[in-house]
């Protein structure tokens, strides 16, 4: 088993367009879906991230507000699983609601120190 | 209690705690400031979809929204201040000074929503603009939703909705007037929108019954809202509440499976609220027994309660529902009473009776009504065995219909009855 990063990039654009009771039903996709990973010991852990942040380059010398990418790149939040493998971690992510929204899903392997 | 449980508990949560929290913003920071206070109530409900996607949602939902809006609200301003110096005194606010719970007690909550909800139907303003404003910022409405609840285009709706808001801040209205100012004679005004609002949601219509179910209850909270304000709760309110508690007991009721409209006669009774009907009995009897008799919706309430107490089609007491039909067309006539009076006169006197009442009908309002019209010749010629003439009313009933389903209702009858002839 190995612990596994979801970046989820992207969606954001249609939610803002959501009215609240489509905006609350997409909290309960999100709420469901994580709720059966942690039922099955798999959630370890995961925050949203804000929409502002700060790109520092140079030792500092250029701070820049950033993320620069397009709205469909930026990152608006994290988990973290635990899987078998890297295919069985991104079986994993296919329930996730963010499809709905135009988003995508990155997955990667945390490197282990003890392996 | 599992999160997923939790989150279920959390029934329409966004959609009304939008309403509230622009109640309470609003008759903070005025009419001025609408656009301000709508972009800071949906980025506090946007983050709060982010949030609670991933955590606990807090211990009340609704004061952490009101808190997160309203600090989204001062910075707005502040960044609109660094522009122009504009009139409101921002840096008496200071955002680091929490603004307590307390200040969002739910009876001042109730009551800033109650001052929203005569705000937004403002005797000044058109009917639509009250119907659109009130679906959106109080029942926390999207466009889209409202679109399918109006039969209209979604920007069509976006349209409306901003003229609305023009007008609104052109008349001055203001949103902190206390309810009871004004309020006899305005009262039944928002009465009016909220019946209006009722009908529309109650409209039989293909496709959309969750978000149409949704606007009759809506409609049932505005008046429970009224209801619970010593000033408010009057009888009209009560006879009101009644009347759409009895519709809404058949909302199931009245469509089957494929959508197409269930008359009276061959609902399913077992699928009637009961619940809804015994609080709907509750309100009639409080209404009943005030001593301003609100003649306009306990009558109206009265006729659909005779209906729902009747086990069977068979067992409904015709001759009371004709009686209420009389009193109508004494204290609160109009075409729509006298035309659906040959019902319960045709149940009680026959066909032939009701018939003669009929072209007496057509006689007084020969251009209105038409479809209605129509739809009971044929069923009244249909009863009398005539079929060729029932099938010629029921086409030219179809003539004057544009609702689906009452399309589909009417052409179910012609099918039999080509099939019988």
């Amino acid at each position: 088993m190995s612990n596994f990063l979801f970046l989820f990039r992207g969606g954001r654009e249609a939610m803002e367009k959501m009215s609240p009771e489509e905006m609350q039903a997409n909290m309960q996709k999100w709420g469901a879906w994580m709720a059966q990973l942690r039922e099955k010991g798999q959630l370890v852990d995961g925050l949203p991230l804000g929409q502002h942040g700060k790109v520092v380059e140079k030792s500092g010398e250029i701070i820049t507000d950033g993320p620069f990418a397009e709205g469909a790149e930026i990152v608006g939040g994290y988990l973290i699983v635990t899987a078998e493998d890297l295919e069985a971690a991104a079986e994993l992510s296919k329930g996730c609601p963010i499809y709905e929204n135009g988003g995508c899903t990155e997955v990667r392997e945390i490197m282990s120190m003890n392996r | 209690m599992s999160k997923a449980e939790q989150i279920d508990q959390l029934e329409h949560l966004f959609r009304h705690s939008y309403g509230k929290t622009i109640s309470v913003l609003l008759s903070k920071f005025g009419a001025h400031n609408l656009q301000t206070v709508e972009d800071a109530v949906q980025d506090a409900l946007f983050k709060a979809a982010q949030i609670w996607s991933f955590k606990e949602v807090p211990h009340n939902p609704e004061a952490w929204l009101i808190r997160v809006a309203h600090h989204k609200v001062i910075d707005a301003m502040r960044r609109k201040q660094r522009w122009n110096d504009v009139e409101y005194d921002i840096r008496s606010e200071s955002l680091d000074t929490e603004i307590s719970t307390e200040s969002f007690e739910k009876d001042q909550i109730i009551d800033q929503e109650l001052q929203m909800v005569f705000a937004c139907c403002h005797p000044s303003l058109p009917v639509e603009s009250q119907i659109i404003l009130t679906l959106k910022l109080i029942a926390g409405f999207g466009n889209k939703e409202v679109a399918a609840i109006l039969l209209k285009k979604e920007e069509a709706v976006a349209k409306a909705f901003t003229r609305a808001k023009k007008r609104w801040v052109e008349k001055k209205i203001r949103f902190d007037v206390p309810v009871e100012m004004g309020l006899r004679s305005r009262l039944h005004i928002v009465l009016k929108v909220i019946y209006l609002i009722f009908t529309e949601g109650y409209k039989p219509t293909r496709g959309d019954e969750v978000v149409r179910r949704d606007v009759c209850y809506e409609a049932i909270r505005l008046a429970l809202l009224l209801d619970q304000n010593k000033f408010c709760s009057q009888s009209s309110v009560k006879a009101l509440l009644a009347l759409m508690c009895f519709h809404t007991s058949r909302f199931d009721a009245r469509l089957d499976s494929d959508g197409t409209l269930v008359d009276l006669e061959h609902q399913d009774r077992s699928t009637w609220n009961r619940e809804l009907i015994n609080r709907g009995t509750k309100f009639l009897n409080q209404a009943y027994q005030s001593t301003d008799f609100p003649f306009d919706y306990l009558l109206q309430a009265y006729v659909s309660y005779y209906h729902c107490i009747a086990g069977h089609y068979q067992d409904t007491n015709w001759r009371a529902i004709l009686d209420v039909y009389d009193l109508q067309m004494i204290h609160n006539y109009s075409p729509v009473v006298e035309l659906n009076r040959v019902i319960p006169y045709y149940k009680v006197y026959g066909v032939q009776q009701a018939l003669d009442l009929l072209d007496e009908y057509e006689k007084n309002h020969p251009t209105l009504l038409r479809s209605l019209f129509y739809a009971f010749k044929g069923e009244l010629l249909m009863e009398q065995g005539l079929t060729s003439e029932a099938i010629e009313a029921f086409e030219t009933a179809l003539i004057f219909m544009n609702n689906q389903a009452e399309i589909a209702h009417i052409q179910k009858k012609l099918h039999l009855l080509a099939a019988s002839g």
